[in-house]
């Protein structure tokens, strides 16, 4: 891969906004203005990376998610992909491109249906990719294999499969599309630690052998410092930090990042600081008093 | 007072229908001392849940107590009757969960349902009531808490949702109340919010808490003590600092080697390969030994024996000759 191939994403100024409902948000803020979920956010994701996305609930990660697979246009903004506006791709590239990005979800369990059978939930993404359906027994044990589950979770129906079994049949359906990028939201959340690091691993492995992209929202730091080499830091819309975890997890420039590093727990550590007027300023829910004010409405 | 609040001694819980009943918590002992947090921590499926469960005597359908005891403040409450389970619930023991809108009535602003609680268990006059909510809601960190409290559950975020909960929970003034996994939906700063809010409660009400959580570090920064359970039994419990730092269970050693750092280095997340057992297949001897990475012959045969060295007890065969 010579070094000036353009990023497999790019975004520049994305921006989306939501008309909020008459409810207590609109009235607080008075009345049904727009407000923007996504506000300008750039970012280039180099192909073959792991690009990670932090930030507290409702930053909007998610949105960006949403827009990256294209389940949600942004109300402005270019996004290019491997160089190209998907804006003005005609149908077939537009097709192409949709199948060349696919999501895993946080909780798998209710993207999967409960009536099909891993093998069907397996066969219907190779078909839907043009894989025939001579070669599809033969992809769909290799599929298995690199997602790490015995052929005999085949037979199963997602309500019998473990979070974990339920998390890499998501990643074997997106990797059944071949696709050049993966979204992952919140991969991990939903999971103990112990299978936190088996996905986590998998993820990596998927990338490292495939070179497939992945941009990793996770709320957890130490993830995203461990398998990101860039990760991008969203507060209230707005991406206000960048950059390798190297440097915006070690020397991180914004306030926002160090009330986010801060509220890492930090387990036997963090109790024996005897000040413990961090807690206190947590629990009143302060934020940070040197960030803006991140809202009460955390 | 004499005796722990909360003593529960070789509870069994099991699922099943008439004949075949299973056991899926499998002997756990535990106690909480008035004004103590308390942390039980484990994989999804250990049983925390259902444990927690018992005690408020609010255990699924198909579920029961086999055997064993849970005394609270010297009262049996195992077939205890519902009536007298009801105020218990309501006025002693409070409980908060993952997800606050399944605890919260959707069609009832906030306030009122904690003025209702407040009228029922303490009962307080409206006046006094609406005045305490003001209160409560304050002390668990929300701002603008008179006009908050006009507001329906929807249209609060999580971590305010968590909050109002926890203000409903500790209404009655109970001397207890258990958090399950009360910041798993939540993200880190709003974990950190709820994490200072019942660090404070704990202070200033002086509230006994039984935290379950699977988070090892958010146990270790706010509980006096911990129980680490696997596959329905406590494993290893004792004072959170010698815990954590010299953890003496195989389990509870992998565990903590999991727990991503953020000094922790590139490269494959250190994991326990495998799954829990599913219940029903638990091995005679110790459920970990298809997982552990010192396991020895005798193992999966025999039951580990319990060993308590000044009240940090483990339950494994390491170590015995
Ligand atoms: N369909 C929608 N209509 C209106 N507002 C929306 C919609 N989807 C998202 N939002 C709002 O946009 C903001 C960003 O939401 P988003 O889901 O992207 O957050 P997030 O960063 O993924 O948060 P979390 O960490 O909780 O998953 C939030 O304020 C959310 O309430
Ligand atoms: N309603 C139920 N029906 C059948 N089995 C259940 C039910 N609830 C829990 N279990 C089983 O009981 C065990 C312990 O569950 P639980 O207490 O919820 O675990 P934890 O809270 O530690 O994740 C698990 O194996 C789980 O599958
Ligand atoms: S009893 Fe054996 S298998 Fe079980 S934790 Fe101890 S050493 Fe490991
Ligand atoms: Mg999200
Ligand atoms: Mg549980």
């Amino acid at each position: 891969m010579s070094t000036d191939a353009p990023p497999i994403l790019e975004l520049r100024q994305i921006r989306k906004e939501y008309m909020l409902r008459q409810g207590m948000l609109a009235r607080l803020r008075g009345g049904g203005k727009p407000f923007a979920a996504v506000d300008g956010v750039s970012f280039a994701v180099p192909r073959g990376s792991i690009f990670g996305l932090v930030g507290e609930s409702g930053s909007g990660k998610s949105t960006l998610a949403q827009i990256i697979v294209r389940l949600i246009e942004p109300t402005s903004g270019t996004m290019l992909f491997n160089g190209q506006d998907v804006a003005g791709l005609d149908r077939a590239a537009a097709q192409r491109f949709r199948r060349g990005v696919q999501m895993v979800f946080q909780d798998t369990g209710s993207s999967l249906n409960p009536r099909k059978r891993v093998r069907r939930v397996i066969a219907e993404a190779l078909a839907a990719r043009g894989v025939t359906r001579a070669n599809a027994a033969t992809e769909t044990a290799r599929l298995m294999d690199r997602v790490g589950l015995d052929t005999p979770m085949l037979a199963r129906f997602p309500h019998e499969l473990s979070g974990g079994q339920r998390q890499r049949v998501g990643i074997a359906r997106a990797l059944a599309m071949a696709p050049d990028l993966l979204v992952a939201d919140e991969p991990v959340s939903a999971l103990d630690v112990s299978l936190q690091g088996q996905i986590i691993n998998l993820l990596q492995e998927i990338n490292a052998s495939l070179g497939l992209s992945i941009v990793l929202i996770s709320h957890d730091l130490a993830v995203v410092a461990r398998v990101c080499s860039a990760l991008g830091v969203m507060s209230k819309g707005h991406m206000v930090e960048s950059g390798p975890p190297s440097r915006v997890l070690v020397a991180p420039e914004h306030p926002y990042t160090r009330t986010l590093l801060a509220a890492v727990p930090s387990g036997l550590k963090g109790r024996r600081q005897t000040d413990r007027t961090l807690m206190d300023a947590f629990a009143a829910g302060d934020m940070a008093a040197a960030t803006a004010p991140v809202g009460s409405e955390a | 007072m004499s005796g722990p609040l909360l003593q529960i001694d070789g509870l069994h819980i099991a699922f099943g229908s008439r004949s075949v009943w299973r056991d899926v918590v499998r002997g756990v002992d535990l106690r909480v001392s008035a004004g103590e947090v308390v942390g039980l921590v484990g994989e999804s499926g250990s049983g925390k849940s259902l444990t927690a469960l018992s005690v408020m005597g609010l255990l699924p359908l198909g579920a029961k107590v086999s055997s064993g005891r849970i005394l609270f403040d010297g009262t049996e409450l195992v077939g205890m009757r519902d009536g007298a389970m009801n105020k218990l619930r309501g006025r002693d023991i409070g409980m908060i969960f993952q997800d606050p809108l399944s605890a919260l009535n959707p069609a009832i602003p906030v306030g009122k349902q904690i003025v209702d609680s407040l009228r029922t268990h303490a009962s307080m006059t409206r006046r006094a009531a609406e005045a305490r909510v003001v209160e409560l809601l304050d002390l668990v960190g929300i701002n603008q808490p008179a006009e908050r409290a006009r507001a329906y559950a929807h249209e609060l975020s999580g971590g305010m949702r968590q909050r109002v909960m926890t203000a409903l929970a500790v209404s009655s003034n109970p001397k207890l109340l258990i958090a399950d996994e009360p910041t798993t939906a939540l993200d880190v700063t709003v974990q950190a919010q709820v994490i200072g809010m019942l660090d404070r409660i704990r202070r200033d009400l002086g509230i006994a808490v039984l935290f379950i959580s699977h988070n090892l570090d958010l146990v270790a920064s706010i509980c006096d003590r911990v129980s680490v359970m696997y596959a329905g039994r406590v494993v290893e419990s004792g004072a959170v600092e010698p815990l954590f730092d010299a953890p003496r269970h195989p389990y509870t050693r992998q565990l903590l080697r999991c727990v991503p750092r953020l000094d922790g280095g590139t490269g494959p997340m250190p994991t326990i390969p495998g799954l829990p057992p599913r219940f029903g297949s638990v091995l005679p001897g110790c459920a970990f030994t298809p997982r552990c990475v010192v396991s020895q012959a005798r193992c999966s045969a025999q039951a580990p024996p319990m060993r308590r060295e000044s009240g940090h007890l483990s339950v494994c065969w390491e170590g015995v000759p």
